[in-house]
């Protein structure tokens, strides 16, 4: 999708988990918020962003994230985000608060029992 | 800056009028990184002519000791990432653990994103970024030659730079006609 970062999609259900692997940053979020976003139809009950496997995330990135749960709530849609200890990723969370207004669950499992 | 007589002499021309047109056109190139300071000396000495003599030039620009780190990159967010690559190596070769890495490389691609998107108006300009490294503290410096809009977007600008507060123990924005410099200290736990 870009050099630096790929978007995975797996639909269970009315629930989609996106992976997002690589490096998220000002030169591509745009594309990034489009491989999130094309895939949640009318029908889906909850989007799943894995960040377990993102290298790094910067404020546009964080942004777009922000983005994307208000709309999903305006369409009363669940955003959870997959996030794993002690990386750059929670830190740069965490610092913007995200952390305040979106779910976070340690693994994708544990986000797909928490969308039932 | 080196040069040979070809740069300088012009046909029916007193030696001297381009030497001076040489200072001139160098010292108005004073923030232009080195590659486009050696196009503008040559365009200014040569008035767009066919030179008469070979011409040879060389620019050394004083500084950097090896262990410091220089950079110039173009402001072009396809930038940011080698950035990150660079800075990150140079941090660890200066001694910080990975975490101290992570985040002194997160607060420089804020500051650096900052210099992408506020400081150059629709052309394509140039950021430096230096840091090095003092008994345990390392220091590092983002320098654009555009004019910093403090007040554009300040959801924007504000969110990279209260995360790269957070980050460093002091930073300082000295904001000049000239340009913006954003300058940082972190202490590293580990003085090795």
């Amino acid at each position: 999708m870009t050099p630096l970062a790929e978007v995975q999609i797996q639909r269970d259900g009315m629930v989609v988990v996106a992976r997002l692997r690589g490096e998220i940053d000002l030169s591509n979020v745009e594309p990034v918020r489009s491989a999130l976003l094309d895939p949640v139809g009318q029908d889906t009950d909850c989007l799943i962003i894995d960040l377990g496997e993102t290298r790094y995330l910067d404020s546009t990135g964080v942004r777009m994230i922000f983005d994307v749960a208000l709309l999903l709530h305006s369409r009363r849609q669940q955003l959870r985000l997959v996030v794993t200890d002690e990386t750059i990723v929670r830190r740069v969370l965490v610092l913007t608060k995200l952390d305040q207004s979106v779910p976070f669950d340690p693994s994708v499992d544990a986000a797909l029992a928490a969308c039932e | 800056v080196f040069f040979t007589d070809g740069l300088v002499e012009r046909r029916g021309e007193a030696f001297d009028t381009g030497l001076d047109r040489l200072v001139v056109s160098a010292g108005r190139g004073s923030a232009q990184t080195l590659e486009d300071l050696a196009d503008s000396l040559i365009a200014d000495a040569l008035g767009g002519e066919l030179p008469t003599d070979d011409v040879a030039l060389l620019l050394l620009r004083p500084g950097a000791s090896r262990d410091d780190l220089y950079l110039e990159l173009r402001t072009d967010a396809k930038e940011l990432a080698r950035l990150r690559r660079v800075a990150g190596e140079w941090l660890r070769a200066a001694g910080a653990r990975d975490d101290e890495v992570g985040e002194l490389v997160l607060a420089l691609n804020e500051l650096a994103a900052n210099a992408v998107e506020h400081a150059y108006g629709p052309h394509d300009g140039h950021f430096t970024v230096q840091g090095a490294r003092t008994g345990t503290t390392v220091s590092m410096a983002v320098t654009d030659a555009g004019r910093w809009r403090q007040r554009s977007r300040p959801s924007a600008r504000g969110r990279g730079l209260v995360i790269a507060r957070q980050l460093v123990d002091e930073l300082e924005i000295d904001s000049t006609a000239e340009g913006t410099a954003v300058r940082f200290r972190r202490h590293l736990a580990d003085g090795t």
